[in-house]
């Protein structure tokens, strides 16, 4: 189980919604909070 | 509180799936009226009961009039009503924990009860089955009355931490001046307003949707939304918000936005929302939860295997019954419902508190972020300085009159759109000058506008100097006037930036304007960091430069044009010209026009973060402290008869340690109006 960084929803890890990011992969619960993420994503992984 | 999405206990509402902990948490939310209800029923029966029930076990000495399997079948009959039907919402919420293989609060206290109550039927039905135990169906039945009473008094402190948007919903009327076709005015349900009514509304009342005024003018006081103690002049083609109240001139509105689509409304979602956020220290809590009832469980189950063979190998007496007792206790003291409550609790009154100064939050994730800021990015246009440029001086030509150039003046640029055009006519109607007409008006882009005024030719030149614009008036070509402008640097902008400078905080500018504008305004307010001539689309690009120097940024913009740095800072802050909040880019909209929002949505943000520490380490240690007790840590001191009362003692704390965790975020709220007290007087 992951963790939207987004919204703090959890999520699971055979979603389709994920992104990548300094070599590590980041889940979302939803497209809305994908967009969000690549709009920044230091923003949330820091 | 965490909730796995495999658990069936959710709501659709608004076309979100929104899950929860418990039936009780559920029904809170979707009908929280009828669910208050619900609870006090089942609470009073459960009190008028379970008095009796201690009083007939303590009081009435067994071998008596009755009996003891007699007085046991009483009490059975008193605690049956308790178990089954106001511990009812317990037993629903844990099926549906079960379902979805995970565990609740109510999947533990359901246990804990049923366990004491089974137990005690059997002992009832079965007298001397089990040596020397006795029944205590007071445990049971104090259990459920003392966590209904601890669920009914969060309830309560709820609504009132809720306060701020349950007062904004009940500004709308409930019945408004609907304007017919034919001229005739309706009095209709507020709920049947539609976008494009045309709504009159009288002096004193509340308006009730948004709209742009298309007849009359008025003062509007905009403090029931915003806080602003100033009222507000409102005119023809000036857009007002549902939820402010019309002082003292009839007004006739266009409906922009009625219902759901109405500020008022949209605000109170946004609180409500913002309580639904998860700050990052919330996810501690998050992970606790989820292995806590099994965890919980495990030990409940060890301590009461304990007590069993301990006794037993002693030959002290009373191995069932105590190793029931202990097994409830620790079920019971193990309740997770203050951890679950305590992150929700503080952003529902943070945000509550928040909106009635005008600050509205969207998402409770991010005061994280705006704690931890250290550089304040500020656009300048709009933001630092007035968003439209105003007169700061006027020289007329000698043999000319002030009065007369402004009215020419005027005349012309009532039939423009440019800032400095709108800027002339306000000054001109500030002078209560009468408006000549013009005509065969034209514009020149980039250079100004002309046209006749009675007979005469005005040409208006309108130049950019250095700090705003510079306007030359000529009548019949001899120069009449030069009208200088500037963009004001607004009331209190340069305390509030001194303020964040004085504090160790960093303070950048933004602007597409000139340089020497940019430093001009820069000079006034003690920023150093300057970026000027920056195209719209760069300020989103600065803002990640300084993030990637590893500064936490905050952007203060104007809610649209901004969109983009707004989105990428680590807050973004809009400065809400309250026009359509749905539509406005940020984490923060400031709906009242004055910078020191800024300072004061920092200082809840650290506050706010710290209480919901506070919360969970309390919670989190509460429990923790409270199980070794309830697994009979106390026992070598007190006692085994302590037991006898374990489970009622377990249950009271439970109850109270959720009531303890709403009072303490309730402090948050005067501890908050005490320091901004303190900081407004710098600002």
């Amino acid at each position: 189980m992951a963790i939207d960084v987004v919204c703090g929803m959890k999520v699971k890890e055979t979603t389709d919604i994920k992104a990548e990011y300094s070599g590590k992969t980041y889940y979302f619960c939803s497209t809305h909070c994908k967009e969000e993420f690549e709009k920044n994503p230091l923003k949330y992984t820091r | 509180m965490f909730v796995p999405e495999t658990s069936d206990l959710f709501s659709i509402i608004d076309d979100q799936k929104i899950y929860f902990c418990s039936k009780a948490c559920q029904e809170k939310y979707t009908s929280p009226e009828k669910e208050h209800r619900k609870l006090k029923r089942r609470l009073t029966v459960a009190w008028s009961l379970a008095i009796p029930i201690i009083l007939i076990e303590y009081l009435l000495p067994a071998g008596d009039v009755l009996g003891q399997m007699n007085k046991d079948l009483i009490l059975f009959a008193l605690t049956f009503p308790v178990q089954f039907y106001s511990g009812l919402g317990f037993y629903d919420g844990a099926y549906h924990a079960f379902k979805s293989r995970s565990g609740n609060m109510d999947l533990l206290i359901s246990i804990g009860t049923l366990t004491a109550f089974i137990f005690s039927t059997f002992i009832t039905f079965f007298p001397g089955s089990i040596p020397g135990s006795e029944v205590f169906f007071d445990a049971s039945a104090f259990i459920i009355t003392l966590i209904l009473t601890g669920n009914f008094i969060e309830n309560l402190t709820k609504k009132r931490a809720n306060r701020a948007a349950q007062k904004l919903l009940s500004l709308i009327p409930d019945s408004v001046h609907l304007l017919k076709e034919n001229g005739e005015v309706e009095d209709v349900p507020a709920g049947d307003v539609e976008e494009g009514n045309i709504l009159v509304v009288r002096a004193g009342e509340t308006i009730p949707a948004d709209g742009v005024i298309v007849e009359g003018r008025s003062d509007i006081d905009t403090s029931t939304l915003t806080g602003e103690q100033n009222p507000v002049l409102a005119e023809e083609g000036s857009k007002v918000s549902s939820g402010t109240v019309n002082l003292n001139g009839v007004i006739k509105i266009r409906v922009t936005g009625a219902g759901k689509n109405s500020t008022v409304s949209q605000i109170y979602d946004l609180i409500q929302k913002a309580a639904s956020g998860r700050a990052k220290v919330q996810r501690v809590a998050d992970a606790f939860s989820a292995i806590f009832v099994p965890v919980v469980m495990a030990l409940a189950v060890a301590a009461g295997l304990f007590w069993f063979f301990y006794l037993r190998s002693t030959g002290s007496g009373l191995p069932v019954e105590i190793a029931i007792l202990a097994f409830v206790s620790v079920v019971v003291i193990a309740c997770p419902c203050a951890i679950g409550l305590a992150g929700p609790i503080t952003l529902l009154i943070s945000s509550n508190k928040a909106s009635q100064n005008g600050i509205i939050i969207k998402n409770g994730s991010t005061l994280d972020r705006l704690g931890r800021v250290n550089r304040f990015i500020f656009d300048k246009t709009g933001t630092l300085t007035d968003p439209d440029p105003v007169i700061s001086d006027i020289s007329v030509a000698d043999g000319q009159d002030l009065k007369e150039v402004m009215a020419y003046a005027s005349a012309i640029e009532a039939s423009s759109n440019h800032p400095i055009a709108k800027a002339i006519v306000n000054h001109a109607k500030s002078l209560e000058i009468n408006i000549p007409s013009a005509r065969d008006i034209k514009e020149h882009p980039g250079k100004g506008i002309s046209g006749t005024v009675n007979g005469k030719n005005i040409n208006i030149t309108r130049a950019n100097t250095a700090g705003g614009s510079s306007v030359s008036v000529e009548i019949d070509g001899t120069r009449a006037a030069v009208i200088s402008l500037r963009y004001r640097v607004r009331e209190d902008v340069e305390k509030t930036v001194r303020y964040l400078l004085g504090k160790g905080i960093k303070v950048s500018m933004v602007t597409g304007d000139s340089r020497e504008e940019a430093e001009r305004v820069a000079g006034i307010l003690g920023i150093r960091d300057i970026h000027a001539e920056v195209l719209p689309s760069d300020k989103a690009d600065i803002v990640k430069e300084y993030q990637l120097k590893g500064d936490y940024v905050a952007f203060v913009g104007d809610g649209i044009n901004d969109a983009v740095a707004l989105e990428v800072a680590d807050t973004g802050i809009a400065m809400g010209s309250g026009s359509d909040i749905a539509q406005e880019s940020g984490d923060i909209i400031l709906l009242r026009n004055d910078l020191k929002s800024v300072v004061l949505a920092r200082t809840l943000a650290r506050r706010t973060i710290s209480k919901i520490k506070q919360n969970i380490g309390w919670a989190i240690g509460y429990n923790a402290a409270l199980i070794p007790v309830a697994g009979g840590a106390l026992v070598p001191i007190f006692g085994l008869s302590m037991y006898m009362f374990l489970p009622i003692l377990a249950a009271f704390a439970m109850g109270m340690s959720s009531s303890s965790v709403v009072m303490n975020s309730l402090m948050l709220s005067r501890a908050l109006e005490k320091e901004w007290k303190k900081e407004k007087v710098h600002l």
